[in-house]
């Protein structure tokens, strides 16, 4: 069975930095959402779905108000069987969490808590666009313990406009302050179209030097790694065991199924993406069809491509012979240009697994496009 | 078009420098004459090509057969358009010696300017009745006055001469048609004399073939008559002959003193000379030619590689294809050690090079390479042979030649007076040797230089509107080749050496010159895995290095729940870019780095 991807594109206000899909909305459309939501699982999963693991994502699912996530949960009870499930995540916003709703969490059937903090400085917090204040996190975190969610990690971002590596390791020493297992720890990106970006170009912001970024990618391995926490994807630290297995999917390119809007899934070597619009979304369902806006069938080349970009990642990289199979002869063979140049150049390593050492996991995107361009010179692959 | 008798044809042209209201006025003209349907009338009927109308000039010269009632009696108007710019002048010239009058037409709001100046005196030399339009005077903007008075200054043009015009409202422009017919001549000629036809322009005809545009001097032309082209000496057999107007009309004759075309069966515009002289077979040893025909002489030549090797096929039919189309550019097979096999092409200019590139990857769809122009040299070898060099790769080492000569040329610039000093500067820095100056009015003045063409391709005509604040315009004409202190620059790309963009420079200006090209190349080239050297040399002496730091940070950081399509779509969009470059000593060199040695800003 796939796994389980959920999403609830809703927010209380969007960040400065976000450019995924989620929106203000009213109570009514949240309502009308859930319903839709609903009507999606029926129609896709008729017999209901039991998968390995599940997270619940947005926007913000802690959005819902504590009677919107208890129906959210008697959704679950009718539609999923979470008999043979091993995780259960749900991202949180800090900021809007109460004990009402971490209760209501934990009867959905949460047992794993992703909180977004992005920043324990409260400068930085306002820059982002963040909504809660500096003392929210902790007493979230409380929250969720207190209503029986175990496994706590936490989100945080680096090379912050103005940051330097002293407020970094602050913010580090913070997260892990609360017996946190797991940390994602993203460099802050510039997408396209965000206010963020749009202050980026006008010159409002600076953004961080890229050798003090390089020294910050290494500061975080470096600490994560002395509290015991490794790196086991270029942006996700975990202590050993407690790495998140729904991720895991994804990046060794497993099967998911991905619900609610703009969600995607990807089954049988197909990618499925729904309307991202809530309404255009709710609309297609009530109207009794599946919201499937692109399915794109993976020929054998974007499926190798696919796992390259997915699983170059990780740390344990990707299984060669997974690669010779999907290709039906010897990929080292067919990428020896690229694998010599870049073993050489000491960003990757090629045994039984391809995997990129410390320093090609810093240029990963190069790395893939080497070999990327490599696979596409040799011999067309087959469709 | 036999009921004209010769005395009620008038054959002329319009010339003007860039934007003063050509096309406008042309039109104009068009809308007077009965024969033409408003409605198919586009905007600007005498530029055909899609090219042309985007840049708002005309490069190839066509001819209109206008039927005319002025006072009451027929005429026929053979307005034959010229191109206006610089790079054109020789086709400008041909084209004038078609006619017997011009429209001189001088925008109000800009008074003279160098193109102006440059059209005028190619009239005066084709012995052209000139009629002097100040054009725009409905225009607030519009300083007549000043207008006329440099005209007097600069041309001799007398007040009463000078006809008020707007192409945009249509005031003046039935005073211009009086003045056509009553100031321009009618054309001479004897219908009894041998056939003499001047060809003063050619275009290729997908059904046709090429068309030649012709001015009958003496004799007819008509269909099935055998003729021959007295420069290349190949004969025809006339097929069809006929007057353009909104398209081609066929007509039963074409008289002595008419203007029109002929098809004639030639299969590529390459076989034809403009400014080659039509006679008959039967009659082409007794006859002389019209003077002035000349082969056109490619002013600058740049390099066209495909991006992909693959394509060099498809690069040469493209190429072909131009060919039938441009009887101006050149392009012979050559190969880069660094490009790979490609084409050397001749233009007579950087516009027309802009136009024929354009063009080439507008039709043929083809992604391309472009090296920078450059000009051609000479060496004096010490057998005393002269030897030409096409590009800066070719030429040999010091010890090879006795002297290496460069093209000059006179180069004319009008400007505001209050940046004469600031032209002065650049002109001298470029090693232009001053000569001229007067003085037009309105705060205005022509200079006029000696200076090394290859001067003027490095970017000097966008500097020189930059210090004139857009105002000053230029032209030029070669007038010979001499010798200077020249050397070849030799650029290397992580220790290879880049053929394709070894330049030829003066010596005062290699390491100055050499090391904005690194710093250019240091922007262009994108960071790769590796640190990248760069370098310039002269003979075996590096004269300035740059290098280009390894990648430091490139990892998308965040994966977003569960969608990988985004993450591939940024990948294929680095595949396309990565496919756009050139590999030179396994550094990936975007298109852009082949053109840096021109876009260097020259600032001392």
């Amino acid at each position: 069975m796939p796994s389980l991807y959920v999403h609830i594109p809703f927010c209380v206000r969007k960040c400065e930095y976000c450019d995924f899909y989620s929106e203000a909305a009213g109570e009514r459309d949240i309502d009308r959402y859930l319903v839709a939501l609903e009507c999606e699982f029926t129609l896709r999963y008729p017999d209901g779905i039991a998968p390995e693991t599940v997270f619940l994502g947005g926007g913000t699912p802690t959005r819902l108000s504590a009677e919107q996530l208890r129906t959210l949960g008697e959704i679950f009870k009718r539609r999923v069987d979470l008999s043979r499930c091993i995780e259960f995540t749900c991202e949180i916003n800090p900021g809007t969490l109460t004990p009402e709703k971490a209760d209501a969490l934990v009867a959905l059937g949460v047992d794993r808590a992703s909180f977004g903090v992005q920043s324990f400085n409260p400068d930085f917090l306002k820059s982002l666009g963040r909504i809660y204040e500096v003392g929210t996190p902790p007493q979230a975190v409380a929250m969720a313990r207190a209503a029986g969610i175990t496994r706590v990690s936490m989100d945080l971002m680096f090379a912050l406009p103005g940051q330097n590596l002293t407020q970094l390791r602050d913010d580090l020493h913070q997260a892990l302050s609360f017996g946190t297992e797991h940390l994602s720890l993203y460099a802050l990106t510039y997408e396209d179209d965000t206010p963020l970006t749009r202050d980026l170009q006008s010159g409002k912001v600076q953004p961080c030097p890229e050798e003090l970024e390089r020294a910050m990618f290494s500061t975080v391995g470096d600490f994560c790694a002395k509290s015991g926490l490794q790196r086991y994807e270029v942006s996700n630290f975990a202590r050993p065991g407690a790495e998140c297995r729904h991720n895991l999917v994804y990046w060794r390119v497993g099967e998911w199924a991905g619900l609610g809007a703009g969600a995607h899934s990807m089954l049988d070597h197909e990618i499925i993406e729904n309307a991202a619009d809530h309404k255009a979304y709710a609309d297609a369902l009530e109207a009794g069809k599946l919201p499937f806006v692109r399915r794109e069938k993976l020929t054998v080349g974007r499926q190798v491509e696919t796992l390259l970009l997915m699983a170059l990642r990780l740390d344990e990289g990707v299984e060669v012979a997974r690669l010779d199979a999907l290709i039906g002869e010897k990929f080292t063979a067919r990428a020896a240009d690229a694998l010599e140049t870049l073993t050489r150049q000491g960003l990757i390593e090629c045994g039984a697994h391809l995997r990129c050492t410390d320093r090609g996991l810093m240029v990963l995107d190069s790395v893939i496009l080497e070999i990327a361009c490599v696979l596409d010179r040799t011999t067309a692959l087959p469709a | 078009m036999a009921e004209y008798p010769l005395s009620n044809i008038r054959n002329f042209s319009i010339i003007a420098h860039i934007d003063h209201g050509k096309s406008t006025l042309a039109d104009r003209l068009l809308q007077s004459s009965a024969a033409f349907d408003q409605r198919k009338l586009r905007e600007q009927t005498m530029d055909s090509m899609d090219l042309e109308r985007e840049r708002g000039i005309t490069i190839k010269a066509k001819a209109i057969a206008l039927p005319m009632v002025i006072r009451g009696e027929n005429y026929l108007f053979n307005l034959i358009d010229t191109p206006g710019h610089v790079d054109f002048g020789y086709e400008v010239s041909r084209a004038m010696h078609a006619c017997e009058g011009a429209l001189l037409l001088v925008d109000t709001t800009q008074g003279i300017q160098a193109q102006t100046v440059a059209n005028m005196y190619q009239a005066i030399n084709a012995d052209l009745t000139v009629i002097p339009l100040a054009n725009k005077v409905d225009m607030v903007a519009s300083r007549y006055e000043e207008t006329v008075a440099e005209m007097h200054q600069v041309f001799g043009i007398k007040e009463e001469e000078v006809i008020k015009c707007s192409g945009k409202t249509g005031i003046g422009v039935p005073e211009i048609l009086e003045a056509i017919v009553d100031r321009i001549p009618p054309p001479k000629g004897d219908r009894d004399n041998p056939l003499t036809a001047l060809i003063f322009d050619a275009v290729y005809d997908d059904y046709r073939g090429v068309v030649l545009y012709v001015r009958i001097r003496d004799g007819f032309l008509e269909p099935r008559q055998k003729i021959a082209m007295m420069a290349t000496g190949k004969e025809f057999e006339v097929l069809e002959v006929g007057v353009a107007r909104m398209g081609l009309i066929k007509q039963p004759v074409l008289e002595t003193g008419c203007v029109g075309y002929v098809v004639c069966g030639v299969k590529s515009i390459q076989d034809v000379g403009i400014g080659d002289t039509i006679t008959l077979a039967s009659s082409k040893d007794v006859v002389k030619p019209l003077p002035g025909y000349k082969k056109p002489q490619p002013m600058v030549y740049a390099g066209i590689y495909p991006t992909q090797a693959s394509d060099f096929e498809n690069l040469r039919k493209g190429l072909q294809k131009l060919s039938l189309s441009d009887s101006s550019f050149t392009y012979v097979p050559e190969q880069s050690g660094a490009l790979g096999h490609g084409f050397r092409c001749g233009y007579l200019g950087l516009l027309h090079m802009d136009i024929v590139q354009e063009r080439l990857e507008r039709e043929s769809g083809l992604e391309l390479v472009m090296t920078a122009p450059n000009v051609h040299y000479e060496i004096l070898t010490p057998k005393g042979e002269v030897v030409k060099i096409e590009r800066a790769a070719d030429l040999p080492d010091p010890s090879q030649y006795e002297e290496i000569r460069e093209p000059i040329v006179r180069l004319n610039v009008i400007t505001p007076t209050d940046s004469i000093g600031d032209v002065i500067k650049l002109s001298l820095e470029r090693r232009g040797l001053y000569q001229n100056q007067e003085h037009l009015g309105q705060g205005r003045a022509m200079l006029t230089f000696k200076m090394p063409l290859s001067e003027i391709i490095f970017d000097y005509f966008d500097r020189l509107k930059s210090i004139t604040h857009g105002y000053g315009t230029m032209d030029y004409e070669l007038i010979g080749f001499e010798a200077a202190d020249l050397v070849k620059v030799r650029i290397m790309v992580a220790a290879e050496d880049v053929d394709a963009l070894a330049m030829i420079v003066h010596k005062q200006f290699a390491e100055s010159r050499s090391r904005k090209v690194l710093i250019k190349l240091k922007d262009e080239i994108p960071r790769h895995l590796f640190v990248i050297a760069l370098q310039a040399a002269v003979g075996g002496k590096i004269i300035a290095a740059e290098r280009i730091g390894s990648v430091g940070k490139n990892v998308t950081a965040k994966c977003y729940g569960g969608d990988v399509s985004r993450k591939r779509k940024l990948l294929e969009k680095q595949k396309k870019g990565k496919a756009r470059m050139k590999m030179i000593g396994g550094v990936e060199v975007p298109q852009e780095a082949f053109l840096s040695i021109l876009q260097v800003d020259n600032e001392d």
